[in-house]
């Protein structure tokens, strides 16, 4: 199975997104992404934990410690009200773009 | 809210990395082991997610700053040298910032609140400046003008006789109103509790201050004990109340606090002491009294009607006025007052309003400031320079671990902002010392003036500290870096300059200081022209108690032919202005100053002056005069037939102001109105009748004068106990002039000598830096047969341009500076700028400052071994 890099600048969409169906630690959003995507895409951990603390500097989500069920301690990620409106927009912004790309795709 | 996150991630950061680790290493644990690899340096990792935060400049400062301090710890001979020379170079112009600005802070009434709205009003109109103003003036611009808030009036200095009243006499009342003359009844206090006591039978000589009430909040003054003077002291009906200086309180009345209630006698006159006025370097007045109360301690004084007084009017604008505005308003309100008093006011008067901690831009004394400021920061160029020659010899010997830092990867912006982050270190470090020695050169002035004004330096004195030190760390540190990490190709050119403004420096104040030391040689040497050991000057005072013309002329007659009487007394001699008087009257013509006077038939035997030519006043004489040789030479230079104007000089008109006097007598050069000038560009009128209550009269004694003053005073005053007469020994003005001369030169003379010492610091460390990079070529040439003589002129070779360039800019510039004091100080007006010997001297001791700090490296190289040398990698 081939798997394929993040379009770039799309891993704080995707990111914002799954946190959205809820809290989840950053193992566990890697992991989501992947399998929601049929293991097509694939986060790098390099890349996720800047984009994590990324979106905590701007607010977007928070993070909170809390025990794993094999009871460690695991930090996950919140989405707040400003992640909540920040995915609006970012997922407007790509879906503009997405389309305009397929539309060129489809008559050029 | 982003900032606030990131302060907070900032405040938290240890915890928040622990964290982050832990987090990864979870994250790690959850991975399959075969993509285990695939996660990565985790180190690099939390570094990329740590540069989210923006804060990894801190890391890099904190890093720089470390290193930067170890590196100074480990070469404590290199920065003890240097902290020496930025110290000296910091600190020396700094404490005389701080001088000057506690000066003005106190002069000015800087701790004034808002003192921009502070003005201070002089008299203008077109040709003229009259900075002082008289009550009448006073009481008008305070009824009728808009624009200010309150106008202050003060007058200080006024002399008056001071003495204790009974001791504990509290209870003695003090009439309620004022009296027209002191009732008999009060009874001369006797001390008979209080042995201590000084006995009632010594008055001393004190200066009253005399102020508006509203002088003591506009003007910020709070009581040191008690309360100041307000307006309800100014009621006529009011119970005479003084405020006394804190140091006339500690120094006559031991600091007793109980003095607050005490009754005190001036003139004579008894008032009630009700607070202590904190003392001030500059206002040192020992009682402080309400202005309209000036008549009930002066007798028969009439400034609150007449149009004689001279007093300092300072302003309040209100608020949204500008100083403009206020002109604007005065010139109107003058024109006004002129139609009721034509000649009492100018045409086109108005008050001149300058907030009061603005310096006046056009005169002599802010050109002395502007020259002080530059030779003290000429001083920080100085050392600025030297520690740039210092940081590039420096640089020879970290080269190599510049290199491997480079090799390291560090690229060369990092090298350079690590190399100044070590400079700024270096250069902040110093301004630390700096502040420290300036405060102990404050509190050192402090000792010697009884001033307590706080020590702690302000914020203006801080940001100075730390801009000179951001600006040295700038100009010694940022060269040398660009030259380390190699950005710029060559040391030659920054070295060369470094050099050449650090010898300029040192020659300019080397020339200043011994220009100035011939001059106050020859000030010593000068013969003045008159026989001023043995002159005493009477001034009785005779308009502050309202003495009219004729009364004023009695008076003089009378004190004149009492004084003759004296068996030590040889002659007497009725003058405007004192000789060596802080007064002066003169003419501006065509450039030149002219000093004059108006003086009686006996002024030149009395002051034993020489007339060459012509002939003496004649008795009621008008409309002639008697001048200087070297004021007929400068009037009427004859190149003809020369040596002598002085013939050409008779009988011609001066030819300034509208009377034209006839010259009818030339005198032999004597410099009566400034001290020690031997071109004394002098002239000399008759008495005029009007000048009588202001005269003073001038006194030849046969014995030391200093004997003759308390006698002379008790004649002055025997003629009417009202007066308070001031008897000057004439060579007292002497004394007080050569004292300021001297202090002028040693400020220079202590500026000049740090800057050599840094100079020698400085040739040093470019004389080892020369010997450390040339050590192979030298062990050649001692291994050739250079001798110890050729392996010195190596050394010095490269540093002889720079040198001869510097020196010829200083020896120009210096001359430059002393022309500046020349004018400003009317001692230095005889100095000669192009007088050979003072740059000869400069020349000599700059030489052995050369020879002194070329003398260890020079050793050095010289005992080069010529085979170790050429292994020397």
């Amino acid at each position: 199975m081939s798997r394929a890099e993040l379009v770039p600048g799309t891993l704080i969409l995707l990111v914002l997104r799954v946190l959205d169906s809820g809290p989840l630690h950053g193992y566990a959003i890697a992991q989501r992404i992947s399998r929601v995507s049929g293991d097509v895409l694939r986060v790098e951990e390099g890349s996720l934990y800047p984009a994590l603390q990324k979106m905590l500097r701007k607010g977007w989500v928070r993070a909170e410690w809390g025990l794993s069920d094999t009871n460690r301690r695991v930090r996950s990620y919140r989405l707040t009200a400003a992640g909540r409106t920040q995915l609006e927009s970012e997922r407007a912004g790509y879906d503009r773009v997405n389309r305009a790309i397929q539309a060129v795709l489809k008559l050029a | 809210m982003e900032l606030l996150r990131r302060i907070s991630y900032l405040w938290n950061r240890r915890r928040l990395e622990r964290e982050m680790a832990e987090e990864m290493a979870y994250h790690r644990e959850l991975m399959s082991p075969d993509r285990r690899t695939n996660f990565g340096n985790e180190l690099r990792l939390r570094e990329d997610a740590r540069e989210i935060w923006g804060w990894t400049w801190l890391d890099r400062l904190h890093q720089d700053l470390r290193y930067g301090a170890r590196v100074l710890r480990n070469a404590p001979g290199f920065t003890l040298t240097a902290m020496l020379i930025l110290v000296l170079g910091i600190g020396v112009p700094l404490s005389a910032f701080r001088v000057v600005l506690t000066d003005l802070h106190q002069s000015a009434g800087g701790s004034a609140p808002d003192p921009d709205s502070l003005v201070r009003l002089t008299r203008r109109a077109p040709g003229a400046h009259i900075t002082n103003l008289t009550y009448p003036e006073l009481a008008f611009y305070a009824a009728n003008a808009k624009s200010f808030r309150n106008v202050i009036g003060v007058s200080t200095r006024n002399q008056a006789v001071f003495s204790e009243a009974a001791a504990g006499s509290t209870a003695e009342s003090i009439p309620e109103s004022i009296p027209e003359s002191v009732p008999e009844s009060i009874p001369e206090s006797v001390p008979e509790s209080i042995p201590e006591s000084i006995p009632e039978s010594i008055p001393e000589s004190i200066n009253v201050a005399f102020a508006t009430a509203n002088y003591f909040p506009e003007f910020g003054i709070a009581p040191a004990l008690g309360r100041v003077l307000t307006p309800a002291d100014e009621r006529p009906d009011a119970e005479p109340a003084a405020v006394i200086g804190e140091l006339f309180w500690q120094r006559r009345l031991g600091r007793d606090p109980g003095v607050i209630g005490r009754t005190i006698r001036v003139n004579g006159k008894l008032l009630r002491v009700v607070g202590v006025m904190p003392r001030s370097a500059t206002i040192r007045d020992d009682v402080w009294m309400p202005l309209v109360r000036q008549p009930y301690v002066v007798e028969g004084s009439t400034l609150l009607t007449d149009w004689n007084s001279a007093l300092d009017l300072y302003g309040r604008l209100r608020a949204g006025v500008s100083p403009q505005a206020s002109q604007q308003e005065t010139l109107a309100l003058a024109a006004s007052l002129r139609e009721r008093w034509p000649d009492r006011l100018l045409q086109g008067e108005y008050l001149e309003a300058r907030p009061i901690l603005e310096f006046d831009s056009n005169s002599e004394a802010f050109a002395m400031v502007l020259t002080a400021a530059a030779l003290v920061l000429l001083l920080l160029a100085a050392a600025c320079a030297n520690l740039g020659t210092l940081v590039l010899a420096r640089g020879v010997a970290r080269e190599r671990e510049i290199r491997v830092r480079m090799a390291l990867g560090a690229g060369r912006l990092r090298v350079v902002r690590q190399l100044f982050t070590e400079s700024l270190l270096l250069a902040v470090l110093s301004g630390l010392g700096a502040l420290l020695l300036s405060t102990v050169v404050l509190k050192v002035i402090q000792l010697q003036n009884d001033s307590t004004a706080s020590l702690l330096p302000d914020w203006r004195a801080l940001a100075a500290t730390f801009a000179a030190a951001i600006l040295a760390a700038l100009v010694f540190g940022l060269p040398p870096a660009f030259r380390l990490a190699s950005l710029v190709p060559r040391a030659g050119r920054a070295r060369t300059i470094f050099l050449g403004v650090q010898v300029a420096v040192s020659c300019l104040l080397l020339v200043v200081s011994s220009l100035l030391v011939t001059s106050v040689q020859r000030l010593g040497a000068t013969d003045p022209g008159f026989d001023y050991h043995h002159l005493v000057a009477i001034s009785p005072g005779l308009k502050a108690h309202g003495y009219g013309e004729p009364a004023a002329r009695a008076y003089l007659d009378l004190l004149r032919a009492r004084t003759a009487a004296l068996p030590d007394v040889k002659a007497t001699s009725q003058v405007w202005l004192a000789p060596w008087a802080n007064l002066h009257m003169g003419a501006n013509w065509m450039g030149r100053q002219y000093a004059g006077n108006h003086v009686d038939p006996q002024f030149l035997d009395t002051m034993g002056m020489r007339l060459v030519r012509g002939r003496n006043f004649r008795p009621g004489e008008d409309g002639v005069a008697i001048i200087s040789e070297a004021t007929a030479r400068a009037l009427w230079p004859d190149p003809d037939s020369s040596p002598d104007s002085s013939d050409a000089a008779l009988g011609k008109s001066l030819p300034w102001g509208t009377q034209g006097q006839t010259v009818v007598g030339v005198v032999r050069n004597a410099s009566t109105a400034y001290v020690g000038n031997p071109e004394p560009l002098e002239f000399y009128l008759p008495p005029s009748p009007s000048d009588a209550p202001d005269a003073v009269l001038l006194v030849r004694v046969s014995g030391s004068p200093r004997d003759s003053v308390r006698r002379l005073q008790e004649t002055a005053r025997d003629l009417d106990a009202r007066l308070q007469p001031t008897v000057q020994v004439v060579t007292d003005a002497y004394d007080r002039e050569m004292q300021r001369a001297s202090a002028a030169l040693a400020v220079i003379a202590i500026l000049g000598t740090v800057a050599n010492l840094l100079s020698v610091i400085g040739l040093a460390g470019l004389a080892g830096y020369t010997v450390a990079q040339r050590t192979r070529e030298i062990g050649l040439r001692i291994a050739l047969g250079a001798r110890a003589s050729h392996v010195v002129l190596a050394i010095l070779a490269p540093m002889s341009r720079p040198i001869v360039i510097g020196f010829v800019c200083g020896a120009l510039g210096g001359s430059a500076v002393a022309t500046v004091l020349r004018s400003g100080i009317p001692t230095m007006s005889g100095l000669n700028v192009f007088a050979p010997l003072p740059y000869v001297i400069s020349m000599a001791l700059f030489a052995a400052v050369v020879a002194l700090s070329i003398l260890a490296p020079g050793r050095r190289a010289t005992r080069i071994n010529p085979s170790e040398a050429l292994q020397h990698e």
